[in-house]
């Protein structure tokens, strides 16, 4: 179940609230978690068994860790209980990748290619992991105590707000409001405003906007099309001139952005309408100054994981610039790994990891001198082409569109003038640049972080009203599409 | 007082979160319909099979899309917005293109004009060339095995809007398709049937030759069909060149005095499909009614109809039952109009029905050409060449060569698997779709420039021998009887109890129904007269 469905924003979603506030504090966290299972049994009813079946298991490992004396014990216990969730995941999301690369090599030092079934890829399975692994390693650090009850254990695996798509929360930001949290009128107010924020920027600007990047590119993965329409897609952009090329590219800069942005913004939201309050993900990233700051700005939460429990237990810095680079590239060549299992996510991670380290050789300090203005713009326009290769799996489809960008063969108002791509474009522009000035800023902290007064707060409800309303219509009408008669 | 009024404002809130729900449960506002087809989102059932496959999830999430409350108003609403702020709608990415001057054309109609329609249903333009001229070869054939018959096959190709009001499309079709050779099949399906002889009449000329002489719109500014007026002079010429073909005198389509209004259903039909709260600007149309000039001494032939859309303003328009004696329509050759005993064109006699009919008219417009009569042609001709027996006998064939084709049989074994299918109905599926797509390798005689083949039945009409054909029907009856288990248990039934063999209580029972059917006049023995003499009113 994805939070930009009917059956969610029409269904699930009233009905839990109704249940959940209906219900006394004592039993929430019992209708929080039946409401989870239900919401992951509904996209991944094979995964069900698997996600529940690892939480429990890690949930008593990581008990018997704690408990035991013996510290050679203790290290095989945490060991396994880091095993098993990543032990999934490389399975489930790297078994086809590894399998195919496998066959590959088989294939060229002429050996039969090894059979294997298609394996189906969990939902959520990246995030559900990393935090059981924070769980883990928290409790293995002392940062914090294990959970006593395995209900509240499985809870923060499964809660529903953030299975799907994060943002990643450590175990130690979020285990007191598990176990104890007061959800005022004000957050249920002020989660509600930020769900709907998150939902306009998925529906009114992700979704549209990526309709026409999809009608350019087709669709990220190749494997479900015949030669001919992968035919179609090469000579489609080899057709296109140079500002169509930078129209889609940027596009997709801001799809990826409002999309992903947006679910965390949903997620956050319906965590404080009951009492939760989830770390931030997104910090307007495409203000940065350097690849080194987009990096504290995107995902936040997924930088930080890869920081705590990735970055300084190889050593961080701690050994030596030669070890640091290295550490680096690691670090971002798994970041992309981890976005996807293919060789287009590790080259979007490894150029991410280059330009982390020429902002640590010489590039941040030229950034700097050139002024906020100049080093934002190409620092957006570096991210944007690193963003090609993300889209785009095909690597001589990337490249060609990268040449088509360069092309310098410019038209005006391509795509037939098509007005509600560009008027979003400019919208979803101004949204993500805001913040550069302090008006913006001030927008934002009004809108995210402060308590409304009466007065604001019936202005909130009511936009925010309306645009759930808005939302609901954008969604269907955009999948409407009546005949005349019924044809054959 | 500040609890008071937070609360107030959440169960507000409570209220817009449930307002679809409490809608749906007790349709406590009515709106009007959404407008157009869609095509139906059923609930799906849950099973344990349905529920693990994530089929039940998704058939739920469509059938929600579709059922949920306050849709028909949210629905327009949006599409107002989209209307009046971009001049854009949804519908386009299936049905509906905006031109210039907020004209409306549908995608293939634009796509034809620019000749990039048929990438979209062919490899290259070679290969669907090669596709036509074979529908105009199966259309020759069929033309002359029918004219012994006193039967006059013709095709009529009516022009898309785009054909006539090009003018006002927009710049560019809607397909990017780069490929360089580009074509359309109304150019080439012409040339063929003038080569090889087939009659037709493409009213696209008619309509090109008076565009500039009329002063009433072919097209209507927002409609995908002809308008209603242009039918009926275009019916008027449809009736015209029968009477040429045929020999015959026929009664006149006569065009009664016109009004100008404002735009009527259907000459709207794409704007409908918009789906907006407000209609939009639109012209004056002229509209008319039409009689027939009651001539006793005209003929009633019977006219059978298979074509698409264009064909309904006739339809709806033209008195048809005073100029023919029977006018069935065969939409799209699948559903059956205007035919009291037939609803579904799988299940007539394709046989009697072409050689009762005195003109047969393959109606199609420019846009739907490359549907190659949707399967007519092939399926008619089989008919009349071809036995039954001997049809299934092909069946049984191909059956048994992808049966003995181990590697064949185990990718249709798979997709039994994946479809939840039998093997057995995927591997006669298989032979039906091969059947189907070249029917000429399976049956020889249709490669013959005129077959001079003919089916038993075909060949009783000609020799109009009742006895042969009163067998024929019964031959018909006994393989439904044997291919239906229930009528089979119930024959048994009464073979036992009347002390008979299986075979002959079979035979009897047939026997007994062909005669019950032509007791009522649901069946009639091939009249002598009737393919040299139309019939009298």
């Amino acid at each position: 179940m994805v939070f930009s469905s009917n059956i969610f924003l029409l269904y699930f979603m009233p009905a839990f609230f109704l249940v959940y506030f209906l219900t006394p504090k004592k039993v929430r966290n019992y209708v929080l978690l039946l409401a989870s299972l239900i919401f992951y049994a509904w996209g991944a009813p094979e995964f069900i068994f698997q996600l529940v079946g690892s939480t429990v298991a890690n949930f008593f490992l990581v008990k018997w860790m704690c408990k035991t004396e013996k510290k050679g014990l203790k290290k095989l216990l945490c060991g396994l209980s880091i095993i098993i969730p990543i032990g999934l995941l490389v399975f489930y999301k790297y078994g086809n990748f590894t399998m195919e690369n496998l066959n590959a090599i088989l294939g060229l030092t002429g050996h039969a290619p090894l059979t294997w079934k298609h394996i189906m890829l969990p939902i959520g399975i990246s995030f559900f992991s990393f935090q059981s692994v924070t769980y883990t390693l928290d409790t293995y650090r002392g940062v914090n105590q294990p959970m006593e009850k395995l209900t509240d254990f499985v809870l923060y695996i499964t809660m529903f707000p953030q299975l799907i798509a994060g943002p990643i929360i450590r175990y130690c930001d979020v285990a007191d409001q598990i176990r104890s949290r007061e959800s005022t009128m004000d957050d249920r107010l002020q989660g509600f405003f930020r769900f709907v924020i998150g939902l306009c920027k998925k529906i009114l600007i992700a979704d549209v906007i990526g309709a026409q990047v999809d009608a350019i590119l087709g669709p990220a993965n190749f494997s479900l099309l015949n030669a001919g329409q992968v035919s179609d897609i090469f000579t489609r952009v080899a057709a296109l001139d140079s500002t169509s090329a930078w129209i889609v590219s940027l596009a997709y800069t801001f799809q990826i952005y409002f999309d992903f942005a947006g679910y965390s913004d949903m997620a956050i939201g319906l965590g404080r309408m009951m009492g939760f309050r989830f770390p931030e993900n997104f910090d307007n990233p495409y203000t940065s100054r350097s690849i080194t700051e987009f990096w504290r700005r995107w995902h936040m939460t997924l930088g930080a994981f890869i920081m705590n429990y990735l970055y300084i237990p190889l050593g961080g810095n701690r050994k030596g610039k030669g070890r640091m680079y290295f550490n680096l590239w690691v670090c971002f060549l798994l970041s992309g790994l981890w976005h996807g299992a293919s060789w287009n996510f590790v080259v979007w991670g490894a150029l991410h990891g280059l330009f982390i380290c020429a902002d640590k050789l010489f590039l941040g300090k030229v950034m700097k001198k050139i002024g906020t203005v100049p080093s934002v713009i190409l620092t957006f326009l570096t991210v944007n082409i690193i963003w090609v290769f993300f889209r785009i799996e095909d690597f001589g489809l990337a490249w060609l569109l990268i040449k088509r960008m360069f092309a310098f063969d410019f038209a005006w108002l391509p795509f037939g003038g098509n007005a509600q791509l560009y008027v979003t474009m400019i919208v979803a522009a101004l949204f993500s640049f805001l913040t550069l000035t302090k008006f913006g800023q001030k927008v934002q902290e009004k809108a995210y972080f402060t308590v409304f007064t009466d007065r604001q707060s019936i202005a909130v409800w009511i936009v925010a009203a309306c645009a759930f309303v808005f939302c609901v219509a954008a969604l269907n009408a955009t999948s409407f599409s009546p005949f005349i008669y019924f044809r054959f | 007082m500040k609890k008071h009024f937070y609360a107030i404002l959440c169960g507000i809130l409570a209220v817009v979160l449930f307002a679809s729900l409490i809608q749906k449960a007790t349709h406590l506002f009515s709106f009007p319909k959404l407008k157009g087809v869609e095509v139906p989102a059923p609930m799906p059932s849950l099973s344990l099979k349905s529920y693990t496959d994530g089929s039940f999830q998704s058939g739920t999430e469509a059938y929600l899309k579709q059922h949920f409350g306050f849709r028909e108003p949210l629905l327009r609403c949006y599409n107002q917005y989209l209307w009046d702020f971009y001049g854009k709608t949804y519908v386009t990415r299936g049905i509906l293109i905006v031109g210039k001057d907020g004209w409306l054309y549908e995608p293939w109609a634009v796509d034809d004009y620019y000749q990039t329609h048929f990438h979209k249903h062919a490899q290259n333009a070679d290969l669907m060339k090669q596709q036509l001229a074979k529908e105009a070869k199966r259309v020759n054939q069929l033309q002359h095995i029918l004219e012994p018959y006193g039967c006059h096959l013709f095709a009529c190709i009516v022009p898309s809007k785009d054909l006539i009001c090009p003018e006002h499309l927009p710049d560019k079709p809607v397909t990017n398709y780069q490929d360089t050779t580009r074509m359309s099949a109304r150019f080439f399906l012409e040339e063929e049937y003038t080569r090889l002889g087939v009659n037709h009449l493409n009213l696209e000329h008619y309509f090109l030759r008076i565009k500039d002489t009329i002063d009433y719109m072919p097209f209507p500014k927002t409609g995908t069909h002809w308008s209603k007026y242009a039918a009926l002079h275009a019916a008027d010429t449809l009736v015209r060149y029968m009477e040429h073909l045929g020999g015959i005198n026929m009664q006149n389509v006569i065009v009664g005095p016109r009004t100008l209004t404002d735009v009527q259903e259907p000459d709207n039909d794409l704007e409908s499909l918009l789906n907006l709260i407000r209609p939009l600007p639109n012209f004056k149309y002229y509209y008319a009614s039409a009689t027939t000039d009651n001539d006793s001494t005209a003929d009633r032939p019977r006219l059978l109809t298979v074509g698409d859309s264009f064909w309904w303003n006739i339809a709806n328009q033209v008195p048809l039952n005073n100029i023919f004696s029977s006018y069935p329509y065969w939409y799209y050759n699948s559903t059956i109009y205007y035919d009291k005993a037939n609803h579904s064109v799988k299940d007539v006699d394709l046989v009697h029905e072409l050689l009762t009919s005195d003109f047969v008219n393959l109606f199609y417009s420019t846009t739907q050409l490359y549907k190659m009569n949707n399967g007519f042609t092939k399926k008619a001709l089989m008919a009349l060449c071809y036995d039954p027996e001997e049809i299934d006998a092909a069946f049984g064939r191909i059956e048994k060569g992808i049966r003995a084709d181990s590697a064949w049989l185990g990718k249709l074994e798979e997709r039994a698997k994946n479809e939840g299918k039998e093997l057995d109905a995927v591997v006669h599926g298989t032979a039906q779709w091969l059947i189907d797509t070249y029917p000429e390798n399976y049956f020889p005689a249709l490669n013959d420039s005129i077959p001079t083949k003919r089916s038993k039945l075909a060949q009783s009409y000609l020799d109009m021998d009742s006895t042969a054909f009163v067998e024929m029907e019964v031959q018909k009856i006994i393989r439904e009887i044997k291919g239906n288990p229930s009528q089979m248990a119930s024959v048994k039934e009464k073979a036992e109890k009347n002390n008979k063999t299986l075979e002959q209580a079979i035979r009897d029972d047939a026997v007994w129904i062909v005669k019950r059917r032509l007791e009522r006049g649901d069946l009639q023995i091939p009249n002598k007269d009737r393919s040299h003499k139309p019939k009298q009113q």
